[in-house]
């Protein structure tokens, strides 16, 4: 089966940083749509959809962007509210967040930007159907 | 000016190992750090419930990751 976009840049984003050893992408409802390096093991997914509900809880907005860091026992996680996706990202211990949190943004910012390109590419043809529906209907 | 002493340069290097030390054990301290919009982080009081709930929510995941593939 083809790879999503939403996959080609989580794996784009592990290519990218050493450091992430597991993404996550998720949409605001937190319905997951991409993951890396493969399907997440156990209950990952819905561990992170939790977490997703609960940073989204601190906001005081529902549009404001939470960006937020643990450090944990073995790992640290990454989390970022974007206005369209959640994007989780999973790393050892010895990481310099500043870092991982500059990758996560700029593959969410190719995201952002593709996704405003494939919005203006579909724009014109739905004009131009809309055009030629009316002319049929009259 | 006079070259410093052996030993006044000797105490110096312990007291930056021993800074070092503090630094790395604050960065390796659990801990969660949240920012909202453009405003500044802030670390999460580790005593406060929402603090509390959110890292031990990141343990779980970091747990579930690390787990080794059931079945």
């Amino acid at each position: 089966m083809a790879a999503t976009s939403h996959e080609l840049a989580l794996r784009y984003l592990l290519e990218l940083s050493n450091d992430i050893r597991a993404a996550l992408l998720y949409d605001r409802s937190g319905q997951l749509l991409a993951a890396a390096p493969g399907a997440p093991p156990g209950r990952l997914a819905e561990l992170g959809a939790r977490l997703l509900e609960e940073a989204g809880a601190l906001a005081q907005e529902e549009a404001e962007t939470v960006e937020l860091d643990a450090g944990c026992e073995g790992g640290w996680v990454f989390l970022i509210r974007a206005p369209e996706v959640v994007m989780l990202c999973l790393t050892e211990r010895s990481v310099l967040p500043g870092l991982v949190f500059y990758d996560m943004h700029a593959i969410l910012n190719d995201l952002d930007r593709a996704a405003r390109a494939e919005g203006r590419r579909l724009e014109p043809a739905a004009e131009a159907s809309g055009v030629r529906g009316a002319a049929r209907a009259r | 000016m006079t070259p410093p002493k052996p030993m006044g340069r000797l105490g110096g290097y312990a007291e930056e190992v021993a800074a070092a030390m503090r630094r790395r054990r604050e960065t390796r301290r659990p801990r969660v750090r949240v920012r909202l919009g453009h405003a500044e982080a802030r670390v999460l009081d580790e005593d406060s419930h929402e603090g509390t709930r959110l890292l031990a929510l990141c343990q779980r995941i970091v747990d579930e990751e690390r787990t080794p593939a059931r079945g």
